[in-house]
This record gives C-alpha cells, structure tokens and sequence, in this order.
C-alpha cells in the first residue's frame, strides 16, 4: 500500500493524513537504522526527525525507481553519516582550541552503548561488538550494521548502497575479519 | 586460553543475532509535525537572509558602501569649492581685474 502510486501521489501533493501514515509505518525502521550508527539515544531521535524533515521536503523528487523503502533507508543512512561527521569535525575544532588555550574544557563521557533490542544475556558482548564497529570503514560498518540491525538481506543492501551483491558479499567478509582482529586484540589486552 | 578468546570473539560477533528492533520514543509524530510547522513558519518569513554571520557581514559592507560614498562627496564638494575659488582668481589676475571699495 505504501508503495502504491496514488499514496506516492498524495504525499507529493502533501496530504498530511499521507504523511503521518509514512510516518506510522517507518518510523522505527528509520529509528533502528540511525539509532545502530550514531549510537547514542537521544542524538538518533533528533536524526530522525531530520530524516522525516527530509523526505517531507524531497518526496516530489522521488521518482519510484527504488522503493519506498529503500529511498528512505539511504536518507537515514546519509542523515547519521553526516552527524557522525559533524561530531567528528567539531572534536576536531575543539581539539584545536584547547591546544590554543580558547576552548572550554568539555569531556566526552566515553559510555558503552546499549542497543535496546538486544537480549539481556548478549547486552556486554553487544556492547564490545558496537565500539569495535566504530573502527570499521564506513562502507563496510553500513553492510554490517544493516544486515545485522535491521535483519536485511544482501540484495536489499546492495539497492540501498546502489552496489552489487557481490560488493556487499565483500564488504561483510572483510568487516568480519576487520572485528575478528580489533576483537582479537580487545581480548587479548 | 586460546579456544577461550576465539569464543569469546564468536560469541560476540555473533551477539547480534536475533536482536529486536529500537522502537522510537513515544510522541516522535508529534515533535517532528512541530519542527516541520517551524521550518515552514521560518521559510515564510520575511527575511530572505537567516544566517547571523551573512546578515552582520551584508551590514558591515553596506555601512562601508555608505562612508564610502559619503567621503568621496565630500572630497568631490572640497575639491569644486578649491577649483571655483583658483578659477575666479586666475580671471581676475588675467584681466587685471581688482575691486576696489569705493569706500
């Protein structure tokens, strides 16, 4: 039904009832995909929102060739890489004004992270395994994340990273064998 | 100790098996439609202009368009009460032109 073309139809005309049903019917998907990437609770709902701000300003671009759904997956995807890149870049900027003597002093707390979907009895192995995703590349954090997170097969994957099968094969494998060593060295310490 | 790291190792690549998915936090509807009403109220807004650093720097250049403009009429004002004044003196003094006060 979301992928009909007379509801596609609505939402470009900005049918409000449209709307709050795309809304009703993605937002934990967006919420799930976003939350596994940026890691921290409060920051993936403000994403979020940017992610449905987004799709409330762009669905008359939307030319139907993907899927609803996948459309939506790469502004989530695109949406927590540029938080993660803003984060990064305004450490960066605060590094710097500390080595010059104007910044504040702001300490990150540096806290596990614990994704509410995972069973009691994996939380600590979970949490080991999300910091060490942070070390992967992005491309093959992403295969990882939406594979394992949001439970997609390679094919959906790979419409939603516009790569082949193939590639997506390929990125797991080597995001596997890249956590085996990083886990490696966590045990072993 | 090996076989017990490479253990530990699947065990946590494997911890993410069968995890549920986060759901949102309850009334997300409800604070997105507010942030979409304030974009839409702030994109209706008058101003074409909204970031402070652009409106503070189109200000300073149209105060300094402005001091501009005003020195150089002022200099141009100087200069044509300079050249009235040398001109009215070059015709006197090339036609032997004095006044003289009949008092």
């Amino acid at each position: 039904m979301l992928n009909d073309p007379s509801f596609i139809q609505l939402l470009k005309q900005g049918n409000g009832n449209a709307f709050t049903q795309l809304v009703e019917a993605y937002q934990h998907m967006v919420f799930n995909t976003v939350l596994s990437i940026v890691q921290q609770y409060e920051e993936a709902e403000d994403v979020s929102q940017e992610v449905f701000v987004q799709v409330y300003q762009s669905i008359k671009y939307f030319r139907g060739d993907a899927k609803l759904s996948t459309w939506m997956y790469r502004i989530a995807v695109t949406k927590a890489l540029d938080w993660e890149r803003k984060k990064k870049s305004k450490k960066r900027v605060n590094v710097l004004k500390n080595l010059i003597g104007i910044g504040t002093k702001e300490e990150e707390a540096v806290t596990d992270f614990h994704h509410p979907g995972i069973e009691l009895s994996n939380k600590e192995n979970a949490a080991v395994l999300f910091k060490a995703l942070q070390q992967l590349p992005e491309n093959q954090r992403l295969a990882f994340v939406l594979i394992k997170s949001e439970g997609l097969s390679y094919a959906e994957v790979s419409d939603i990273l516009k790569t082949s099968v193939k590639s997506i094969e390929g990125l797991m494998h080597r995001a596997k064998e890249n956590l085996r060593n990083s886990l490696q060295n966590y045990y072993s310490e | 100790m090996n076989t017990s790291i490479q253990d530990k190792i699947d065990a946590t690549l494997n911890s993410l098996d069968n995890m549920r998915r986060a759901e949102m936090p309850p009334f997300f509807q409800t604070r997105l439609m507010a942030r979409i009403e304030n974009i839409q109220q702030n994109n209706s807004s008058w101003l074409p202009v909204r970031k402070p650093a652009l409106l503070i720097a189109l200000l300073l250049l149209c105060i300094a368009m402005n001091v501009g403009l005003l020195e150089s009429t002022l200099s141009n004002k100087k200069q044509s009460e300079h050249d009235n004044k040398s001109s009215i003196e070059n015709f006197s003094q090339e036609y032997n032109l004095s006044v003289q006060s009949p008092y």
